[in-house]
């Protein structure tokens, strides 16, 4: 396969959907501090959750924002419940608590829907879009996650909330004393991390096929994508997701065993540029008096 | 207005105020002075329960102990703590609509440290090291606190603003009547805002009778 519009669009796609798990990440990531390894697993969590009310009957778009919904207050009360209490604790134990919240979600999934790939319906309908290389579902999965990218960038820039989450994550002894009630800052974040988690789940399954291991690869690719884009911004998060895909793509139509050395290359171009820009192409290095 | 009765707090195993008496009343202002480590930052961090406390802390009739501290700022406590107490990768302006929504308020915290309003814009981290204690200070009294709690507030500044701090508070304590406890090193300063002195000693508040010339403090202070 050469360069051709049809590469171009198809990492353009793939990209929407590693922007939206980076947009996800660095939403935790600038309200919490974490990095939240189970942010994948949540998401075919909530995927399997608006699947099964489909199965029952339910509408897509009354499934679509119960799934959300619900989405938002499961995040809410594990962040409360799992997360505020690390708040003193150690990177390791960070680590280890979202590893192994991880393994209990994704064994979940394989014990309550089994690990068979499952169909999963696309808002945005089946077919090309007229006259471009790409199908309407994918041009819809592009439009929801620039929107997003946008749309949290302005909500963190714009309004109290945002605000809040910020000082929340930078500073929690100032903001407490400031009379900002932290705990429950946190738990907004991480209930409206794992709401975008819900939205890009059911907007990945309809291209990937939903199993309990659908978000492996887009969370290994989303969070190279916000660490080359900078964590700290969901604007570069994003930005730096839809790199990761067009990157992808580009290593496809140039390699002769595109498929095979794809991702190492993709993933090596990204080193190369935190070696250079180690807080990301858009992040601010940490200000510090020189 | 606040009153603690037997007060008790440590880390670990140390003791650091053992059983401390004090009480303010509304409007009122209290200097703090003692030696490095005599407990000072202790007792202002007890009263927003940053440590764990044993005793009694009323404040306008509820009790402290237990509290968050988001709910004692809430409560009307506004602490600018010896460190940190800033959000450094914020903007100015942004570290001030944390504590205050409203623009207004954020205007007299202006007002009160012109430096600042030049620097609106500047990130936090940024600042100088006197810059930031301006913007400490600016964050608690944009919170309208009752009760101000400021803990070398006056440490890094030039001195001629240093002697300027106390002045206009009291100025704005003469408007809006809260009350102050001030940490200090110096109790030539602190004698600016007007209010009683007390040593740190032993874990305990001793009050002293003038700032100044007071021969107690000469010997237990400055050894002399
Ligand atoms: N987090 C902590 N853990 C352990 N010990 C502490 C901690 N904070 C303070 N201390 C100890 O408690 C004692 C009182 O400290 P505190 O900060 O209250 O002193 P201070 O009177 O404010 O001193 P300074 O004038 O130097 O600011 C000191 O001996 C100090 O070493
Ligand atoms: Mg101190």
């Amino acid at each position: 396969m050469g360069l051709s519009a049809e590469l171009f669009a198809s990492g353009l796609a793939t990209g929407a959907i590693y922007a939206l798990v980076a947009l996800a990440l660095a939403l935790i990531f600038r309200a919490t501090g974490h990095i939240n390894f189970a942010q994948g697993e949540m998401a075919t969590a909530s995927t399997f959750a608006g699947w099964w009310m489909m199965q029952h009957g339910a509408p897509y778009w009354l499934a679509f924002g119960a799934t959300l919904i619900a989405s938002c207050a499961a995040g809410a009360a594990i962040g409360r419940l799992v997360a505020q209490p690390l708040a003193q604790a150690s990177p390791l134990a960070h680590i280890a608590t979202f590893v192994g919240l991880y393994a209990v979600i994704n064994g979940l999934d394989g014990f309550l829907f089994g690990y068979e790939p499952r169909a999963f319906a696309s808002p945005f309908g089946a077919g090309p879009f007229a006259g471009t290389a790409l199908s309407r579902h994918q041009l819809g999965m592009i439009g929801a996650a620039a929107a997003l990218m946008v749309g949290l960038q302005l909500f963190f820039r714009f309004t109290r909330a945002g605000l809040l989450l910020r000082a929340s994550a930078m500073e929690p002894q100032a903001a407490r004393l400031s009379g900002v009630r932290v705990a429950r800052v946190q738990a907004l974040g991480w209930g409206l991390a794992a709401a975008i988690g819900a939205g890009a789940g059911m907007l990945i399954a309809p291209a990937t096929l939903l199993d309990p291991n659908m978000m492996l690869a887009p969370l290994l690719y989303g969070f190279a994508g916000a660490a080359l884009g900078g964590l700290a911004q969901p604007f570069g998060a994003a930005f730096g997701g839809f790199a990761v895909g067009l990157l992808d793509a580009l290593a496809q139509g140039l390699l002769p065993d595109g498929g095979a050395l794809k991702a190492p290359l993709a993933l090596a171009f990204i080193l190369a540029a935190l070696f250079f820009r180690p807080a990301g192409l858009f992040g601010r290095p940490d200000a510090a008096r020189a | 207005m606040l009153s603690i009765k037997s007060l008790s707090t440590g880390y670990g195993g140390a003791r650091v105020l053992r059983g401390l008496d004090f009480a303010l009343g509304a409007g009122e202002c209290a200097i703090v002075v003692g030696p490095n480590g005599a407990g000072k930052t202790t007792l202002l961090r007890a009263v927003m329960q940053l440590v764990r406390t044993q005793g009694e802390i009323v404040f306008d009739g509820a009790a402290l102990r237990g509290l968050a501290p988001e709910e004692i700022a809430r409560a009307g406590i506004a602490l600018a703590p010896q460190d940190g107490g800033f959000f450094p990768q914020m903007s100015v302006e942004d570290n001030l609509r944390v504590a205050a929504p409203r623009a207004q308020a954020r205007a007299r915290a202006y007002a009160f440290f012109p430096a600042l309003a030049e620097r609106r814009s500047q990130l936090a981290a940024l600042l100088s090291g006197g810059e930031r204690r301006m913007l400490v200070i600016a964050r608690a009294l944009a919170l309208a606190p009752r009760l101000l709690l400021l803990d070398e507030a006056s440490a890094g500044l030039a001195p001629r603003l240093a002697h300027d701090l106390f002045a206009r508070i009291a100025d704005w304590r003469a408007q809006d009547g809260f009350a102050l406890l001030a940490v200090e090193q110096g109790p030539g300063l602190a004698a600016l805002a007007g209010g009683r002195v007390y040593l740190m000693a032993n874990g305990r508040l001793a009050p002293l009778a003038q700032a100044t010339d007071d021969g107690a403090l000469a010997r237990l202070y400055f050894g002399v």
